[in-house]
This record gives C-alpha cells, sequence and structure tokens, in this order.
C-alpha cells in the first residue's frame, strides 16, 4: 500500500488535491481511499487529506501515521505547531514542499527528518500556467501523481473526473491540463516512490491509567482568559500587510476595520501591526486612504 | 420595559472615540476577513469586560476551543437552538444569587447572546421569542452571513433571493439557485416591542458604537442584527469585506435601522441609493446572474424588492410611514 | 406545618426542592408531572420560597436554562417526563459534560407512539448514557429522600455530575402516602448551599465553559472522566445514604434487598411496581416458598457488585422490565446478565418484559413468573424476552382492532 498525506490550509484545494491522486489511481485500477481532516471550514486554517492506494481491498481508516509521500502546499506549515506535516515522516519516507527556498534551507526546520526531502516553486508554474491560485490543487495532486509511477494519462484522467465536478470553463479545463503536463514532466525527474515492506508490529504500546481528576481539571472551561494570541495565527498568512508610516495621517481606519483586533495604536497613534497574528486579509491595505500599505509575499 | 440606567453614555461623533481596548483578542479559529467577527469586535468595545458570551452553533463556536479563549470575559456554549435559553438561565441564576447576597451586585454581567443566522432564523425561533416574550434583560447579537457557514455554506431562511448556496444550487429547475426570499427577522422580532433592536454593519462603526450605547442606558431584551459579509462563503477576496458591507448599505439592500419598544428609526437613508448590481456583481456566490448569461429577470427582481422596502420609509427623518 | 402528611409523589418532589433550598426552577409543563411544577409555582409567588420561578417555552429552552443556571452557581430544580424528557435529550449529555450539579424529577411516562400517559421505564432509561447519575423510588417518602441525597452527591467534588430522579406517573406521581417531612433546618445541616469549585460565571473571575474541543484524543479525557466521576459516586452514594440514616432514620442503599437472605428464586423489579413484587413474595413465603426480590435503585452508576453478590448463587432469578429495547428485549437484564457473566454460580436469568404502557402486572402474571423460575431451576430452557399479556387482554385486543375496522383473523 502507498499512503500519500497532502497538507495545506483551508483554500490551497489540497482535499481536490488528493481526490486527483486518488482518481488517477482508481483510473489506473487501483483500490483507492482518500479523504479530508479538518476541524472546521475554514480558509486559512491548516489541514490535511489522505489518499491510500493499494492492490487489494484496503483495510485501513482515518489518518495517515506514517506516510509514504507527504505533500507540503505551503511552507509556512513547517513551523506550525497546529500542522506538523512531517509527523511520523522516517528515513524511507519522500516529503514534496512547494516552495521558493532550496531543499537544504527546508531542512533546516526540521532536522531530526532524515528521508527524502524536494522542493519545487509549483505556485510559480501555477500563476504562469493557468494565473490563479486555485489551479495549486492541480499541480500538487498530479505531483504526486507522477510521484507515485502513475502514467501521465492516469493523472490527466484523474485531474478530468475532478475538473467535472467544477463549473470551469473549456479553457480554464483546457489550461489545467497543460498545467498538469508542465508539472508531470518537471516531477518525472525525480526517481518514484516506492511502497515498503509492512512491519509486523512487535512491541504493545505503552497505555496510560486515566485516573480521576477534580472538576477543575476535569472539564473543558478555560480559566487563563485572553489566551488566544497564543494560537499565532499569524502562520496562516501568504501575504503581509506593510506599513509606511510616511504616508500614514493616522485617521484610525485601519485599526477600526480589522476584524482580527491584529492591529493597535501606539503612543502617537500610528497603527501597530502584529504579526504573530494577522490573518493577511489585507483589508487594512484596501481600506486605507491614502495606501500607506504594501503587500509583500510570506517569506519565513 | 426600557429603563435608563447610565447616563453617561454618549453618543460618539468620530471614530477616535472608539475604545482602544479590546476585549475579544486575536488568535482564533475564524476565517481572516470575517465581517462577523469585525462587528462582534467593536460592540464587545462597548459591553466591556464584564460579559458573558452564551453561544450556539456556528462559525463563532470555534471562537472559544479549548485550551484557548479569545474573550476577556466570560463564555458559555450551549446548543444550536437555545442560546437565548442558556442565556435565560444565566440571567436569571445571577439575579437570585445576588438577591441572595451569595454574589456581590458588582460581580455581575452583560448577558450577550452571540449566534449565526442558521440558529436565529431558524433554529432558536422559539427559544429567542420566548426570551424577548419574558422581557429578559440580555443582549443579542446576530451575525448574519446568510447560510449555515460552519458546515460550510448551506442555505438557511437567511439566505437571500438569487445567492447560490450547496444546497440551493443553480440548476434547470433553479436558475435562481436561492428562490424563496430572505425572512424578515426584524419584522418577527419587532413584534414583540423588544426594548431595543437595531440592525448594524462592520462599515458603519460610528452607528454600530452608538447603537450599542444606547442600548445599554435600557433594560430587557437588546437585540442587534449585524451585517456579516462572508469571503469564505460569498466568494470575494477577503479584502472586500468592508466594501461589501458598504455597498449593502448604499444598494439600500441592508438597512440600518433601530426600533424602541417597537418604533421604527432608520439611522442611515442614502440620499441616492446605488443600483443593487454594484452589490452582486462580483460576489461568486451571484455570478450565475451574470454568467455565463445575465438573468435580468432576477436582478430585477431584486432591485424591486429593495425598491418596495424603501418607498415605504420616509427619506428624511428615516421613519417607516 | 404538620410532620407527617399524605402526600401524592408529586408534591413529596415540590417538597424535596424546597427542602433542598433551590435558588431557580425553570419549568416546562407535561403529564404527569404538572403538578410538581405548580406547587413550585405557588410557593414561589407567595415568597414561602425564595427561588425563582420561570415557565419555559419548551423542555429543550428548560434544560438548557437549568444547565445554564447550574453552570452560572445556582443550585437548580426542575421535572419533565416522557417527551419532554426526549425534547431535551441532547441538553442532558451538555449538560453532563459541563459537569454541574442539577436535580431533575423524571415522572415515568411510556413513549410514544403510540402516545399514552401511564408510566413505564423506557423514557427514563433512554437517559442512561446521558452521564446523568439516575435514582428509581419506589415511595412518596423515598422520592423526598431521594431528592435531598441527590444535591449531596451531585455537587461532592468527587462526583459533580447532574442526577436523575424517577418516580412512576400515576402510581407514584397521583398516588397519595404518608410523608415525614423533616424540617427545613435540619435539611440545612445536611445539605450546606452549593459553592462551586470550578463552574461559575462572575465579572470578577471570568472563564470559558463548554468550550469546542478538537481532537479525540482530548475528546476522551472529559468523557472518561465523566465515568470515573459515576464510579466515585457508588461509593459517596453510601456515605450520603448512612448519614441521612444516621439523621433521619431512613435508609437507602445502592440496591434493595427484601427477603433476600436465603431466597432461591428472586425477583428483580424496579420503582412502583416493586410494591407490587413484595407483595407476593410475601404471600410466597406463607406458602413456604424461598421467594426474595430484588429492587434496582440506583441505575447510573450501575451497581454491578451489588447485583452479582446479591444474584449469585440462586436457583433462578427473574427480571421483570418495565421497558423494551426492541430487537433486543428487556433493558436492565442485558446489564443485570453483564454484571453476573462469568461469576462463580451465575444463577439461570430469565427476562420478563411486563407493564409497559402501565399495563397491570396481576397476581396471576407473578405466579405464571415463579413457574417459569421453577422451571429454569430444573435446568428447563426458558425462552426471553417474554411478554406479560393475559389471555382475556389479548381477547379484548382483538376486539378493539374489530372496532377500529381493522380485518382481524378469526
Amino acid at each position: 500500500m502507498l499512503r500519500i498525506r497532502f497538507h495545506g490550509r483551508g483554500g490551497q484545494g489540497m482535499k481536490t488535491a488528493s481526490r486527483i491522486l486518488g482518481s488517477a489511481a482508481f483510473h489506473a485500477g487501483f483500490f483507492v481511499q482518500d479523504s479530508p481532516v479538518y476541524g472546521a471550514e475554514r480558509r486559512g486554517a491548516p489541514m490535511i487529506a489522505f489518499t491510500r492506494i493499494d492492490r487489494a481491498q484496503i483495510r485501513e481508516r482515518g489518518a495517515i501515521a506514517r506516510p509514504d509521500l507527504v505533500i507540503v502546499a505551503d511552507d509556512t506549515l513547517l513551523a506550525d505547531p497546529a500542522a506538523q506535516p512531517l509527523s511520523g515522516c522516517e528515513v524511507d519516507s519522500t516529503v514534496l514542499i512547494n516552495s521558493t527556498r532550496d531543499e537544504a534551507t527546508l531542512r533546516r526546520e526540521d532536522p531530526a527528518y532524515t528521508g527524502r526531502l524536494l522542493a519545487a516553486d509549483f505556485t510559480a508554474v501555477v500563476l504562469q500556467t493557468t494565473q490563479t491560485l486555485a489551479s495549486l490543487s492541480t499541480a500538487l495532486g498530479v505531483a504526486a501523481a507522477g510521484l507515485v509511477g502513475l502514467t501521465a494519462e492516469d493523472a490527466l484522467a484523474g485531474l478530468d473526473d475532478e475538473l467535472a465536478a467544477t463549473h470551469l470553463t473549456a479553457a480554464q479545463r483546457e489550461a489545467n491540463r497543460q498545467l498538469a503536463q508542465r508539472v508531470y514532466t518537471q516531477v518525472s525527474r525525480w526517481t518514484p516512490v516506492r511502497a515498503r515492506a509492512e512491519a509486523p508490529i512487535l512491541h504493545a504500546a505503552p497505555l496510560a491509567q486515566v485516573t480521576f481528576d477534580p472538576p477543575r481539571l476535569a472539564v473543558p472551561s478555560v480559566y487563563a482568559v485572553g489566551n488566544s494570541p497564543k494560537r499565532r495565527t499569524g502562520n496562516w498568512r501568504q501575504f503581509r500587510p506593510v506599513l509606511h508610516a510616511d504616508l500614514c495621517t493616522r485617521c484610525w481606519i485601519c485599526f477600526v476595520r480589522c476584524p482580527e483586533a491584529a492591529i493597535s495604536l501606539d503612543a502617537q497613534d500610528y497603527p501597530v501591526v502584529d504579526y504573530d497574528e494577522c490573518k493577511g486579509c489585507l483589508l487594512c491595505v484596501h481600506e486605507c486612504p491614502t495606501h500607506a500599505f504594501t503587500v509583500e509575499k510570506e517569506m519565513r | 420595559m426600557s429603563t435608563p440606567t447610565s447616563p453617561e453614555l454618549n453618543a460618539i461623533k468620530n471614530l477616535k472615540q472608539i475604545a482602544r481596548e479590546e476585549f475579544i483578542l486575536p488568535g482564533t479559529a475564524i476565517c481572516g476577513g470575517c465581517g462577523g467577527l469585525a462587528a462582534l469586535r467593536l460592540a464587545a468595545k462597548v459591553l466591556g469586560p464584564k460579559t458573558v458570551f452564551v453561544n450556539a452553533a456556528g462559525c463563532f463556536t470555534l471562537l472559544a476551543t479549548f485550551p484557548y479563549t479569545p474573550f476577556k470575559g466570560s463564555w458559555l456554549y450551549t446548543t444550536m437552538a437555545s442560546a437565548a435559553a442558556g442565556a435565560q438561565g444565566v440571567r436569571d441564576a445571577l439575579d437570585v444569587l445576588i438577591a441572595r447576597g451569595k454574589v456581590p451586585a458588582e460581580d455581575d454581567v452583560e448577558v450577550v447572546v452571540v449566534a449565526g443566522d442558521g440558529s436565529t432564523y431558524d433554529m432558536a425561533l422559539s427559544a429567542t421569542s420566548g426570551a424577548i416574550f419574558r422581557g429578559l434583560d440580555f443582549w443579542y447579537f446576530c451575525y448574519d452571513n446568510e447560510s449555515y457557514g460552519n458546515t460550510g455554506m448551506q442555505m438557511s431562511s437567511a439566505t437571500p433571493y438569487g445567492a447560490r448556496t450547496l444546497t440551493t444550487p443553480v440548476g434547470e429547475k433553479t436558475r435562481a439557485g436561492t428562490e424563496h426570499g430572505k425572512k424578515d427577522l426584524f419584522e418577527i422580532w419587532r413584534a414583540h416591542r423588544p426594548a431595543y433592536l437595531a440592525t448594524v454593519s462592520p462599515r458603519f462603526p460610528i452607528d454600530l458604537t452608538n447603537k450599542f450605547l444606547k442600548a445599554k442606558r435600557l433594560r430587557g431584551p437588546k437585540l442587534f442584527i449585524a451585517h456579516a459579509p462572508c469571503p469564505t462563503g460569498w466568494l470575494y477576496e477577503p479584502e472586500l469585506t468592508a466594501d461589501y458591507a458598504r455597498l449593502a448599505v448604499e444598494t439600500g439592500i441592508f438597512a440600518l435601522k433601530e426600533a424602541v419598544d417597537g418604533v421604527v428609526t432608520h439611522t442611515y437613508v442614502p440620499r441616492r441609493h446605488r443600483p443593487v448590481e454594484e452589490y452582486l456583481r462580483g460576489q461568486g456566490r451571484y455570478r450565475h446572474l451574470f454568467e455565463p448569461v445575465r438573468n435580468e429577470e432576477a436582478i430585477q427582481k431584486i432591485q424591486e424588492q429593495v425598491d418596495h422596502y424603501w418607498a415605504n420609509v420616509h427619506e428624511t427623518t428615516g421613519a417607516a410611514r | 406545618m404538620k410532620h407527617r402528611q399524605l402526600l401524592t409523589g408529586n408534591a413529596a418532589a415540590a417538597w424535596g426542592a424546597r427542602l433542598a433550598d433551590v435558588d431557580y426552577i425553570p419549568a416546562f409543563p407535561i403529564t404527569p408531572q404538572t403538578e410538581i411544577i405548580e406547587l413550585l409555582a405557588q410557593w414561589a409567588a407567595d415568597g414561602t420560597i425564595p427561588a425563582r420561578f420561570v415557565t419555559m417555552d419548551s423542555e429543550h429552552s428548560m434544560f438548557t436554562a437549568a444547565g445554564a443556571a447550574a453552570a452560572t452557581g445556582a443550585r437548580v430544580f426542575t421535572a419533565t417526563s416522557s417527551q419532554g424528557l426526549l425534547y431535551g435529550f441532547e441538553v442532558l449529555y451538555t449538560i453532563a459534560g459541563w459537569r454541574v450539579p442539577l436535580v431533575v424529577v423524571n415522572v415515568s411516562r411510556a413513549l410514544a407512539s403510540p402516545i399514552t400517559l401511564e408510566a413505564d421505564h423506557n423514557d427514563i432509561l433512554s437517559a442512561r448514557d446521558s452521564g446523568f447519575l439516575q435514582i428509581h423510588t419506589e415511595t412518596c417518602q423515598e422520592i423526598l429522600d431521594t431528592i435531598l441525597m441527590a444535591y449531596r452527591l451531585a455537587e461532592d467534588q468527587r462526583v459533580m455530575l447532574p442526577v436523575l430522579v424517577n418516580l412512576d406517573g400515576f402510581t407514584l406521581s397521583f398516588t397519595r402516602e404518608p410523608v415525614d417531612l423533616p424540617t427545613a433546618a435540619a435539611v440545612a445541616e445536611f445539605l450546606p448551599p452549593y459553592q462551586p469549585p470550578h463552574a461559575f460565571i462572575r465579572g470578577d473571575a471570568p472563564m470559558a465553559q463548554g468550550a469546542a474541543v478538537l481532537g479525540g484524543a482530548a475528546y476522551s479525557y472529559f468523557r472518561y472522566q465523566q465515568h470515573l466521576a459515576q464510579e466515585n459516586a457508588l461509593t459517596v452514594h453510601q456515605e450520603i445514604a448512612a448519614e441521612f440514616a444516621a439523621r433521619f432514620g431512613r435508609h437507602y442503599g445502592l440496591v434493595e434487598p427484601f427477603q433476600l437472605d436465603d431466597a432461591e428464586y428472586v425477583l428483580v423489579m424496579s420503582n412502583a411496581f416493586a410494591t407490587k413484587g413484595k407483595a407476593m413474595v410475601e404471600r410466597w413465603r406463607a406458602c413456604g416458598v424461598k421467594v426474595g426480590l430484588l429492587r434496582l435503585r440506583v441505575l447510573r452508576p450501575f451497581p454491578a457488585a451489588a447485583i452479582a453478590a446479591a444474584l449469585t448463587g440462586r436457583k433462578a432469578v427473574a427480571v421483570i422490565d418495565q421497558n423494551l429495547a426492541p430487537g433486543l428485549g428487556g433493558i436492565t437484564y442485558q446489564e443485570i446478565a453483564a454484571a453476573l457473566y462469568g461469576s462463580h454460580a451465575c444463577p439461570p436469568l430469565v427476562n420478563v418484559v411486563g407493564g409497559l404502557g402501565g399495563k397491570d402486572i396481576s397476581e396471576g402474571e407473578f405466579a405464571a413468573v415463579l413457574v417459569a423460575l421453577q422451571q429454569a431451576a430444573a435446568g428447563e430452557q426458558v425462552l426471553g424476552p417474554w411478554l406479560l399479556y393475559t389471555k382475556p387482554e389479548q381477547e379484548r385486543m382483538r376486539t378493539l382492532l374489530k372496532i377500529a375496522g381493522k380485518e382481524v383473523l378469526a
């Protein structure tokens, strides 16, 4: 069995990507099981999708703990404790990251990882061909299909199945197919992922004894009020607003408009963006009457 | 029903009178650019720290996700249909505990229901009617994104005519997507003659702040319907949330009004209404009205609904005719 | 005020809430509990009790208000039955998950469809997995006493879970019996005011309650804590019952053994019809038959050890369930069988279903049960579940069907 995990943020299309791969493998005659997991429907929040491919009926359910292949749509997920895309990856795993950074730089995010790490800027390829980030699903779904050794025909068939469920025009679908061709060619220079031998479980996991805790502990209440900034939703951001104070008239509009309370006012009433929390919705950029904000792509 | 409590809550005239302190902190799992959160944040600045938010199932249920809470005040998640009944229990309990000397009066809190349109317009209509009928001294903040948003954008009775959702999709038999009209919750609530009732918009923060300040002086049900433009569900880029909030008001689709003891005043009447098309066009949920073929009939129908509403509102005073 | 009065079961329940000095009573009427809330409404209106009484718009709202008030820090009482219990069903699980104390009286009434009015126990038993404790009562005295003990149990930090107290509709709710009323002062010594250590809503100590929990490991922890608290309740109940007995002279256990010591045959019953079973036991004993009765009282937490101890070594045991799980049989039968499984000298266990919809269980039907027990003890297979239904009742049923225009086969 091959086990593939897709990590992305809500809205990046990793559920679709997992289904493109699933449909491609199904078209090639394999048994397939694909499914997403998300906390709730949320654009920007980390989510995971799973695809399992096998020659026989698949007797697994739910999360993939030891993936053979991990696709990471957004390299900011590497540092996000809510995401942990490399969890369960070992020396025989392959991780493909959509990033402008190179493999050596990315490895420093998780030095403990000893498996294969591949990186490429799929976002750039997407923007060059279909010119919409919505096609990231196509790029990464087809990349996964190529990396597990499916043929280009099967990959395109899988893509066609998923495109059929959308409202895209004929021209848009053709653009996606061309993107798929390009990506497939690009990934075919890498050795396909192999299924590993299934090791029997030898040691029972250490089980914990859960004992009675007093009511203050045993109920999902939160006494540390106002602790949500610890979640650091700044990790959701793909683009950040940057203030140019010389253009700012201190009108308060961005402070008032920000839904997150991620903009505060300093002693002189200049807005200060809390980059630990800002989700990058860019309302402030759009609303500023003097265009005092510019937009920069997020880099780590 | 509406008796003044504190006279120091004067109306504000400009943005810089809005409180700087935050009572809902960042770091929540709410979509970036959420119009509902923008409105709640502004409301919280008036409500202050001594509040308990009583929640019904919806997008905002994920505001407090163990072990985190963004509130400086308290929070209680109840059920989808009964947040108003939960508010009843909290308010009554505080009243009796204070009366019996078990809790000091200065530790009282404002009781605020926070619920989406899915809960408020549909399942919770009964429990909310009960609380208003009983004259409960509480606040109700409904963030209306015109759908069941937390479950991925299905139709609620707040979904307007012509908007597409996943359960009212566009098809051969349903060319408009949603074929029925939006339920008029304002009028349903107004029939109960609550102490205070208002519509608010995140793009009109001074209007919103003043409505909350006004209500803070009153006892009894203080009900708010907040227009909550939703980039995730309405399918537009998050940075445009304030634009759509503004266009909703300027086209007349969303009326800014209040009712004190059931008597209506419009608090903002655009001198000239922009055509509804300026609001509709650009939102993915209305795209089928424009592409691939323009659905003139549906667009006209929406325009007529709006025109008909405003024909019954006196132009300068904003009172209903 | 006389200390010994003739009270209906409903009135005894109302007195329980009054003596417990509750703060808040959200209410909604439903037959056969309505008299409870009518009495409380009158007392609240007169100022006889300081509690706040409010009629809610539905049971779903009523339970939500009750739980929310408990989460605020108040001592709360409410009552319902049957359809009302089921209407607010999701809120039972919600309140138990909040880990706040609350006492709810359920006046049992058989569930629709068909819609009816008299008692059986499908309603109360449907709540057995909700996290609420549940205690079933046999007499009007026991109703009042159990409510007082239930508040002590619910508010104990080793438990901190809500409690359902069950009493049968009609046979107890509308039936008067002598009841000893303890004084308010005596109760106050037994039951101090509720001081929540963990859950309250106050301006000076804000907290988030009922937060969403995403992730199975965290959810498992919270849910399992409910179970551990219920297990604690087995010992906490005994402590409280011992103190109650010392103060008021009446002792209640997790189960009630009736002439069990040397019993060869045992009937297992609960609630008001257990009285009828006890009467039969006395008559059989007078004829020399060694029969006893085990009355189930605390259903949650399920006192498996006490039940197994009472039943092992018997020649045969009949569980008379006044409830039915279609496709399975009697509900308590299954749980008792599980408690006995694997134990030394496990007796033959007969599953009898009787009294559904309040149908009477006649002396002749009890006698038939004894015959079945004797057969089981002799090694004969006694098939179950077995519905107690007499031939005259069957004849009457066919007549009713014919009157209704149904084509009844000869």
